[in-house]
């Protein structure tokens, strides 16, 4: 086959493109699998608690988007429940970025081009990423059945599971294959690729949640939607109760056949070119655009939207949980311990509130940082020097970016409160006071998040190549020291302290209590003004070429 | 419009990049009205001075007038009155050309939409397209709109040309003697020779951070030299002797040098004598002038292009 010649040398190059980034991929799934299997396993250590927790997840539509209960007597099969929809989307991710990055980002870059002229077939580039691809997933698998088995889940079922988190990553490999030969820029074939894995979510998910579930057998009879859906072939593999292992070879037929496609597809179309032209945008900016606020909105209002859709999910679940937590704590007593230690308190919806918007308030800690990390990448690419040097002011600038990432996320803590709040109404009656209850329990974590703010704006200004650095870290140490994990891990008070988050009043357990805010409130004005200033005063960190 | 006197006047500017010196004790005047070359080859700190100029980057040492203000302190306010187009332009991958030429001149303070249709005409250029699917010379384009669409008194260009096909390179020069035309003064950086010789009216060459020419083009007339390589069957002598040959190098049949423009004639009607082979003409590469100037070894850079002349 002339058109695979060079194909050793491509993979070569391709492996050590990659060599930190899949490693890390990998580690961190497994490393995350290692924290969270064990914490799963406290949960639901006698078999009435199993059974309740796995009921739990049978009984509630909104829970079962995650998976399905196929008889309540695993342990392996609570750990399914909770974590294979979440793998599934890592290794989504981790593929379709995977391929597009050695194929149409490959084109995009011109690095192609060069490869091109050398001695490589024309499918060797794609051949590459797809050998790769499959090569990344056996990887994942191994880590992902290591950290099973070595938590003495049942090996059958461990190694069931994780083949379906592959499965769903061969998958969507194959998906991207075609997204790349089919649109001309890395963005849109990364978009659409992720809008897939997205829709295979929810077909799995929606199958599941419109199935039947029978009482007798603890047994969810997903309907027809999950069957089209990769991920929902995994669930339907059933791991730890029937290891269905024909389902794996739907996977890898599905793999081979766009596979296939995207080779037929790229004889079809030039080079740098995908069948489909890029759409053409507005020849005129909008009024909104020409603003530094404006830009910066229209830079990211994708990732808005993105977690807006997030927090409404989210918001739903955890609304419609809340109608049956009562009852589940009531059947499990270490449920009930755990939760009396995260939230501080016997009244177990008040503890649930407060460890749910913990974990949200935490977690908007990431928007915090995609939107003012920003302001590092367009400095380090070179868009903040044509910016620069127009009539706008560093500190206009630097200030859209400040503001952006507080008005969003402020909005997307009232998304969720909305949300959250609206469907608890629904469920528990007294719709008004629990919109309250959440709303107030949720946004008490904004000094928290502007503080998170003012610590990526200080660090800007001051060690401009640290930044992504040590605010990530910074956002790591808070979350691990803040009130969830802290509280779990047993920190000393000390150290419990150097959380932000660990400073806000846990409502509605705790009533509130406005100095620690204040305080907060006040350290993240001065980070910013300490920002402001000393950026106005450093060099501009470009790039000489 | 038109400023009088020196729009950009520059003594003794001192720059460091940690252990880099990057501008020593460099000067520079460009009067109001002008077209300046600013030549030198990668590396020289072409790029740096005229990021200092824009307040981007802040001077370690010497002293800095822009358009009679301060670039540091004034900022802003000289921004609004000049148009910069960065060497290697970065834009946002998502947003379209059209886009971002309005985004910039609205941001500079205002462009004229009948100037921004014209270039956009001019330049071929798709204001539909996202930037993320242009290539380098199509962003260079946007940059070029985005400046030439707004009335500015100072155009800053850093390696304009880079990137441009040689159609879009005339335009570009008609653009810039427009702008001259109109009174406004324009700095121009580039490795070539041939961009500035175009163009300017006065040029500073710059080499290590260090001003090592200014003057106008007359005066700096050994930069138009031709390079000139030689075959003959018989040896060649006496080229050593003719007036205007510099950095001669020659082994029997073969030589290779530099000749002033107004002794090309001559120096052909001697080479005849020798039955010549094969001539080669071209101009030399900056790094080639500066090692006949100055017998030093540069750092490489990009040779010029060479075109055969005869046989
Ligand atoms: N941000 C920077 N950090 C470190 N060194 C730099 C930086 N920018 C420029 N330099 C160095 O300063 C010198 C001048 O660079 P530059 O002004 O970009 O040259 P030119 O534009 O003439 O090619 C070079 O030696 C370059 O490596
Ligand atoms: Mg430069």
């Amino acid at each position: 086959m002339k058109t695979l010649t060079g194909i050793g040398a491509m993979i070569r190059v391709a492996l050590r493109r990659d060599r930190i980034q899949l490693p890390l991929w990998i580690i961190l799934t497994g490393g995350f699998l290692a924290v969270a299997v064990p914490t799963w396993k406290g949960v639901v250590q006698t078999e009435e608690d199993l059974r309740a927790a796995i009921e739990l997840f049978a009984v509630n539509p909104a829970a079962r988007l995650f998976g399905i209960a196929s008889g309540g007597e695993s342990i392996g099969e609570f750990v399914m429940l909770e974590a294979f929809a979440t793998l599934s989307i890592v290794a989504g991710l981790m593929s379709f970025l995977l391929v597009v990055r050695h194929t149409r980002k490959n084109e995009d870059t011109r690095r192609a081009e060069l490869i091109g002229s050398s001695v490589v077939g024309r499918h060797a580039g794609l051949a590459a990423a797809l050998i790769l691809a499959v090569f990344a997933n056996v990887l994942l698998a191994t880590a992902i059945a290591i950290v099973l088995i070595a938590n003495g889940l049942a090996v059958t079922g461990s190694i069931a599971m994780s083949l379906g988190v592959a499965g769903v990553g061969i998958s969507i490999a194959g998906v991207a294959a075609v997204t790349a030969q089919v649109y001309s820029t890395s963005r849109s074939a990364s978009g659409m690729a992720g809008a897939v894995l997205a829709a295979m979510f929810v077909l799995s998910g929606a199958g599941n949640m419109l199935g039947r579930y029978d009482e007798a057998t603890v047994w969810v009879h997903s309907a027809w939607p999950s069957w089209l859906s990769p991920i929902g072939w995994g669930q339907q593999m059933r791991p730890f109760a029937e290891n269905d292992w024909w389902l794996l070879g739907l996977s890898v037929a599905f793999f081979l056949v766009l596979s296939m496609a995207a080779f037929w597809l790229a004889t079809r179309r030039d080079f740098g070119m995908g069948l489909l032209p890029e759409k053409p945008g507005p020849a005129r900016a909008a009024p909104g655009l020409v603003n530094p606020f404006g830009l910066v909105w229209r830079l990211q209002r994708g990732v808005f939207f993105g977690w807006a859709i997030g927090m409404v999910a989210f918001g739903v679940i955890y609304g419609s949980i809340s109608g049956e937590i009562e009852g589940f704590m009531a059947e499990s007593e270490t449920a009930r311990e755990l939760f009396e230690v995260i939230g501080g308190t016997e009244v177990m919806l008040d503890a649930f509130i407060v460890a749910i918007t913990g974990i949200i308030g935490m977690l908007l800690g990431v928007y915090i940082l995609q939107v003012t990390l920003r302001m590092r990448r367009e400095e380090a690419d070179g868009q903040a020097e044509a910016l620069l040097a127009t009539a706008l002011s560093r500190c206009r600038w630097m200030a859209s970016y400040i503001f952006n990432a507080l008005l969003g996320v402020t909005l997307l803590l009232f998304i969720i409160s909305l949300s959250a709040g609206l469907v608890a109404g629904l469920v528990l009656g007294d719709t008004a006071h629990w919109l309250g209850e959440i709303t107030a329990a949720t946004v008490v974590y904004l000094p928290a998040l502007m503080v998170l703010a003012g610590v990526v704006v200080a660090v800007f200004a001051f060690l401009p190549q640290k930044t992504a650095m040590i605010g990530w870290s910074v956002f790591a140490i808070s979350v691990i020291c803040g009130p969830i994990i802290g509280d779990m891990l047993d920190l000393p008070e000390a150290v419990l302290n150097l959380s932000p988050f660990t400073h806000i009043p846990q409502m509605p357990a705790e009533s509130f209590n406005a100095a620690p805010l204040l305080i907060m409130l006040g350290v993240a004005l001065g980070l910013f003004i300490l920002g402001l200033i000393f950026f106005r005063r450093r060099n501009l960190n470009l790039s000489s070429g | 419009m038109g400023t009088p006197g020196n729009v950009i006047k520059i003594s003794g500017l001192v720059k460091r990049f940690g252990k880099t010196l990057a501008l020593d004790e460099f000067n520079m005047s460009v009067q109001g009205g002008e077209v300046h070359g600013f030549l030198g080859p990668n590396g020289a700190g072409k790029s740096t001075t005229v990021r200092i100029l824009l307040g981007l980057l802040r001077r370690d040492g010497g002293e800095v007038k822009l358009l009679g203000g301060d670039p540091w302190r004034d900022a802003v306010s000289l921004h609004r009155r000049l148009a910069y187009v960065p060497d290697d332009v970065k834009l946002w991958p998502n947003l379209t050309g059209g886009e971002v030429i309005d985004l910039l001149g609205r941001l500079r303070g205002g462009l004229n939409p009948g100037r921004r249709a014209e270039l956009i005409e001019r330049f071929k250029l798709d204001p539909t397209k996202k930037c993320g699917t242009y290539s380098r010379g199509n962003r260079q384009k946007v940059a070029l709109v985005a400046a030439f669409a707004s009335d500015v008194e100072l155009y800053l260009m850093d390696e304009p040309t880079t990137g441009l096909d040689p159609l879009m390179v005339l335009t570009f020069r008609e653009y810039v003697k427009q702008a001259r035309d109109n009174g406004s003064t324009v700095l121009l950086s580039s490795h070539i020779f041939a961009d500035v010789e175009a163009l300017c009216d006065r040029l500073t060459i710059i080499r290590s951070g260090k001003c090592v020419q200014a003057g106008t083009l007359a005066e700096l007339r050994h930069l138009t030299r031709t390079k000139v390589h030689v075959e003959s069957e018989k040896p060649i002598t006496g080229l050593d002797r003719l007036q205007g040959v510099h950095a001669l190098e020659q082994n029997e049949n073969e030589a290779e040098f530099h000749v002033d423009v107004d002794a090309i004639d001559d120096v052909l009607r001697h080479l005849v004598n020798f039955k010549i082979k094969a001539l080669y003409s071209a101009p030399p590469s900056l790094e080639e002038i500066f090692m006949g100037h100055y017998g030093e070894e540069m750092p490489s850079g990009e040779q010029a292009g060479v075109s055969e002349v005869s046989k």
